[in-house]
């Protein structure tokens, strides 16, 4: 049996959608993006007759994705749209979406919904006076759910 | 001792698609699975038609095989890539 050939990061590639209906490439600005773990709602109940639980499931929960990125002055950074959409009153749509494998033919994308996700925490640029880090921000966007899709 | 064949072999024939032009398949695919096309970035669901002219022979006949598209005619959702826009302001 052949092993698989394992995937890293190197080659993915991250979109955004803000307002309008289609994504942006931010690769060139974002460098993590931390996938949900999507949760279906369950339940429990027990019997005397039995020493487990009897399980009942529900509905599939919302999940939080993170991104992070390097941030810059301008106005045309994704910061800066970020923050937008974010002080928007009762926030903006801002939609992520992933390529593990690239934007490019036959590799697979998973995007956030690209009608209700809003970010809902949004961390700016902080500093240290001793570091040589590169600033970062980070914003968490809330989702129902998470659809694949076949680039071609 | 041999035997003579009673008929010839018969030569496989290529599988006819519609829309044959240079070696090419029709240009207009149904959609099977989820996709987003490298031309305009957008997503077109399971239903719609889309004009992959953009793609070479090799990529369609992997999406074809991968069902991810079937071969279909009718007018396509997206703007085929090889086509020349109509100039502005002329």
């Amino acid at each position: 049996m052949a092993l698989p050939e394992g995937m890293s990061a190197c080659s993915m590639c991250v979109e955004i959608m803000t307002g309008g209906t289609v994504f942006v490439d931010a690769s060139d600005e974002l460098g993590v993006v931390t996938a949900p773990g999507m949760p279906r709602s369950t339940a429990e109940a027990y019997v005397f007759g039995e020493d487990i639980a009897v399980l009942g499931y529900g509905k599939r929960g919302p999940g939080d994705v993170v991104i992070r990125g390097v941030y810059t002055d301008s106005t045309a950074s994704f910061f800066y749209k970020a923050n937008q959409a974010f002080t928007t009153a009762c926030g903006a749509l801002f939609a992520v979406r992933w390529s593990p494998g690239g934007c490019t033919t036959a590799h697979r994308s998973f995007r956030t919904s690209t009608t209700v996700t809003k970010i809902t925490s949004l961390t700016g640029p902080s500093g240290d006076a001793g570091s040589a880090d590169v600033l970062m921000w980070e914003a968490t966007v809330r989702t129902p759910e998470v659809t694949e899709a076949t680039w071609a | 001792m041999s035997e003579e064949p009673n008929e010839k072999p018969t030569e496989a024939k290529p599988a006819s698609a519609p829309g044959l032009k240079d070696g090419r398949l029709t240009p207009t695919y149904l959609v099977l699975q989820r996709v987003t096309l490298t031309t305009d970035r957008q997503e077109y669901e399971p239903g719609q038609i889309v004009d992959l002219s953009h793609l070479p022979q090799e990529s369609i006949r992997y999406y074809l095989s991968a069902g991810i598209f079937a071969t279909a005619d009718g007018e396509p959702a997206n703007t085929p890539a090889n086509v020349p826009q109509p100039c502005k302001n002329c």
